[in-house]
């Protein structure tokens, strides 16, 4: 595990990275995913606020799990991405916005990267939450085994990795895992309590030495998932869960290296790319849910729809500390086919209200339904920017709808008490020069 | 709205033990969720009377789109026990009577939906939608909801280009699924697919007393573009495509799967403890608008150190169930096996064949032979016999449950992970029935 130092994330200048990107005559076509296995995963929303101090208390249940066609481990090289800034007149202070200040300060905005490894064996599933990670002793199959002949069916002594058995012998941890296990295995906790940022995993081949990003046959094994889980002190309410699953990139057959620039998409892809538009589908702000409708059945007579977006870039420099930065450019369609536009600048992280993208004053957004003129909505999100870690972008959205339960929720408007549920957004066709995430 | 006698089911289970299970993985299907389709297929759709369901359905394109869609529902009844709603012999069977069982009911309803270029829309499962074209827009200084049309359905803001009802009511007796296709905008009635591949979409799934709400996005199939190898005239819609062959449809997946938690009393949430079931939903890939389509899966659970246990499931046309199920728990107890904290379920399909129809329907066969009354599609344009055809593969969707105390149940879904591509077919014929759509 390795700690990279903060660095503010609004910067004028690009990176020093390393890209070898091109423009293409022809976009190729974007193939991300979230239902298959893949070799990278990203988590676009991880949220913890254990103390309550954003909304009700809350943390991000991650899972991983190994979906092999044969029986080998894999490793996943993983990379905390820390956006929670603090405020300016306290650096002890985390924020998302200036609203999580206790004065009307900015929030100045921060980006911190922590990489580490969790060794995984075929088909299992690993669950942790993202405030407590998961330590030494807290791993499913970690030993101490024994060493085990299969052919003599004999056992020699203990251990805990494969190099401790002699030649024939198998660290036997688990009769059921054959000898695989999760030694060397640490999720550290995320840095922050509050904390915003997301999750990045790369499927590495732990047969090298040292482990290198996965070319085999089984290059493509890992899925994963996100439930933020939020737990209020009202007892009367519901325990609030919005799970989604990892977005993913396939390693491509063929071509590439096992170096640690990856490219994503464009002229010299190693994994499948992002796609150059991805599109949310969306409730406009401020729109009463149509299970409220009086006499309808429903007993919520307060259901108000509100959408939280949450973008990352696709390509990153965790070598030079550079995040991602592009400019998101947005299309905004009602039912009437009328269209707006509006753009936000996405560097390492971004996270808002809809309503809040483009005015503080939700009443008066493009995202307001008083404004659009209809409850449902369509966005369509395009890169730009011209970074030389890409354009690409990725990200889940996070519908909230107020209850009828008395109480305060900031999550909601009218700061009312809600659920939440997530979902993925979809992407259509593929950012022409690709886009590159650089790990040490 | 076409009903449909039933069929009769034939419906077993068996245990299987650890043995494993060699599957050659082919190539990967591109059945997903996260991109535009020409087929899209809303597996979970609940309307009664305690949840209910929002559709959102949206246009990716800059030009009109038909669609045509079907509502198949399985709200069916324990036959011993009227007031148990099931979609299945597992949920009647309990150690009280363990000889019960679910009488099926299948109802599939066609509708039609017209989207304007880049047209998002939605509607309410049980309520419909009015078409309103004189539907005021929402501004600033009014409440932006719908409200009860004179018909009953629901009228909102918002253009609906549609005379008459925008999507039908589908009352408060509703489980089942929502499938739609891609048809020529200018003749819809003619039910000619298209492979424009630009329809996506989203379900919320909502508890009507606590509010609380899941959401999952829907699945989509992509068409072959392909002038050649591609669609065909005929209304028979074979999903056979594997890689960027020749074929219709891409191909669905050789088996799907999720991560959960595993059946705990004390599972940990956030600090404290509580309980999670997961209700798991399938429904097979294939269609046929006046049959349900027998499934035979196996569902394999892998708990934290590997330790596998498995079950076979047949199920005629949906089966959703939660984990404590008395005849599934076995596969996910946490309580006698602390390594089953969370687990991954995976569901592999038969790749034999099965008889779709006759005396013998969901056995095992070889030729249309051994389906003795096996029913002759007389508006199939392949001429297809329902015979002895492919197992179907399998669409999910889960849905987590935690509850904690006195609290009401909170919800989460989320759409299940794809597994290699079958290489046989299945089909969607949808113009079985005869006609176009109402």
């Amino acid at each position: 595990m390795s700690n990279r130092t903060e660095l503010p994330c609004a910067k004028g200048l690009l990176g020093l990275a390393i890209a070898g990107l091109a423009v293409l005559a022809v976009a190729p076509v974007s193939a991300t995913t979230s239902d298959d296995p893949a070799a990278i995963l990203v988590y676009p929303k991880v949220v913890v606020d254990t103390s309550g101090e954003w909304g009700p208390p809350s943390d991000t249940l991650l899972t991983i799990t190994s979906n092999p066609t044969q029986s080998a481990p894999k490793q996943a090289h993983c990379f905390h991405v820390n956006s929670t800034g603090n405020c300016a007149n306290s650096a002890n202070e985390p924020c998302r916005t200036s609203a999580d200040c206790d004065n009307p300060v900015p929030c100045v905005p921060n980006w911190a990267e922590t990489d580490f490894d969790i060794f995984i064996t075929p088909n299992q599933p690993l669950a942790w939450y993202a405030s407590e990670g998961l330590s030494r002793g807290e791993f499913p199959i970690e030993g101490p085994g024994l060493c085990y002949n299969p052919v003599s069916q004999t056992y020699l002594g203990p251990c805990f990795s494969q190099f401790q058995c002699g030649p024939g012998y198998v660290c036997q941890i688990t009769k059921e895992s054959g000898g695989l296990n999760n030694v060397g295995s640490l999720i550290p906790p995320v840095a922050n309590d509050p904390y915003i940022g997301s999750l990045t995993c790369v499927q590495f081949d732990p047969a090298s030495n040292p482990p290198v990003p996965d070319t085999s046959a089984t290059r493509n094994a890992l899925t994963g998932d996100a439930s933020i889980i939020a737990l209020d002190s009202n007892t009367s309410k519901a325990v609030d869960v919005a799970k989604y699953n990892a977005v993913g990139f396939r390693r491509l057959p063929e071509g590439g290296n096992t170096d640690g620039e990856l490219f994503l998409g464009g002229p010299n892809a190693e994994y499948e790319g992002c796609g150059n538009v991805v599109i949310l589908d969306h409730f406009f702000d401020n729109a009463t849910d149509p299970m409220s409708v009086a006499g309808e059945g429903s007993n919520s007579s307060n259901g108000v729809f509100t959408t939280e977006l949450t973008l990352v870039p696709c390509g990153n420099d965790f070598t030079a500390i550079e995040p991602g930065d592009v400019v998101a450019q947005m299309l905004v369609f009602n039912e009437f086919e009328q269209r707006f536009s509006t753009s936000a600048r996405v560097d390492c992280l971004y996270n808002k209200r809809i309503s809040n993208i483009d005015t503080p004053n939700s009443n008066r957004s493009i995202f307001s339904a008083g404004v659009a003129g209809t409850i449902a909505g369509q966005t369509r999100i395009q890169g730009a920017g011209g970074a030389e870690t890409g354009n690409g972008l990725t990200g889940v959205a996070q519908l909230f709808v107020a209850t009828d339960i008395g109480g305060t929720d900031p999550r909601c408007i009218g700061n009312t008490l809600c659920s939440s549920a997530a979902y993925s957004l979809n992407r259509v066709g593929g950012v022409p020069g690709g886009d590159t995430l650089t790990m040490p | 709205m076409r009903g449909l006698t039933r069929s009769h089911w034939l419906l077993g289970l068996g245990v299987l033990l650890a043995i494993p299970v060699v599957i050659g993985r082919t190539a990967r299907a591109d059945i997903n969720t996260d991109e535009p389709g020409s087929i899209i297929v809303f597996p979970k759709v609940v309307a009664n009377g305690e949840r209910d369901t929002v559709i959102h359905l949206t246009n990716t394109s800059n030009m009109n789109l038909g669609v045509h869609c079907f509502y198949t529902n399985a709200y069916s009844t324990c036959e011993n026990d009227p007031n148990t709603v099931c979609t299945s012999d597992l949920g009647c069977q309990d150690p009280n009577d363990p000889n019960d069982v679910c009488i099926p009911r299948w109802e599939a309803f066609d509708f039609d939906i017209n989207l304007t270029p880049q047209q998002p829309t939605f509607w309410r499962v049980s309520t419909g939608r009015a078409s309103d074209v004189f539907a005021t827009p929402c501004t600033g200084s009014t409440t932006c909801s719908c409200t009860v049309g004179a018909g009953g359905g629901l009228s909102c803001p918002g253009f609906t280009s549609t005379l008459g009802a925008f999507t039908p009511a589908q009352g408060e007796q509703f489980i089942g699924e929502l499938r739609c296709y891609e048809v020529d905008p200018l003749d819809p009635d003619s039910l000619q697919p298209m492979a424009f591949n630009k329809l996506k979409g989203e379900a919320f799934l909502e508890t009507l007393d606590s509010g609380e709400i899941s959401a999952y996005n829907a699945i989509t199939v992509q068409a072959n573009t392909s002038l050649e190898g591609g669609l065909n005239d005929d209304l028979d819609l074979f999903l056979n495509r594997v890689n960027m062959g020749n074929g219709e449809y891409n191909a669905c997946a050789e088996s799907i799967s999720f991560t959960s938690h595993g059946l705990d009393d004390d599972a940990a949430i956030l600090n404290t403890g509580g309980e999670v079931d997961t209700e798991m939903t399938l429904v097979p890939c294939s269609f046929i608008e006046s049959e349900p389509v027998p499934v035979q899966v196996t569902i394999l659970s892998y708990d934290q150190i590997e330790g596998r246990n498995s079950q076979s499931l047949d199920f005629p046309c949906y089966f959703s169930e939660r984990m404590s199920n008395p005849n599934l728990s076995f596969l996910w107890d946490a309580d006698s096996n602390p390594d089953a904290q969370f687990t991954k379920t995976e569901f592999v399909v038969n790749q034999g064949t099965l008889c779709w129809t006759g005396e013998f329907k969901g056995e095992s066969c070889n030729t249309n032979a051994d389906c003795e009354g096996a029913i002759e599609l007389p508006n199939s344009n392949s001429g297809l016999i329902l015979g002895c055809l492919p197992a179907p593969g399998v669409f999910g969707v889960h849905e987590e449950f935690y509850s904690q105390g006195e609290r009401p149940e909170g919800s989460a879904a989320a759409s299940m992970y794809n597994h290699g591509a079958k290489d046989t077919d299945d089909l969607m014929i949808v113009n079985d029935l005869g006609g176009g759509g109402d």
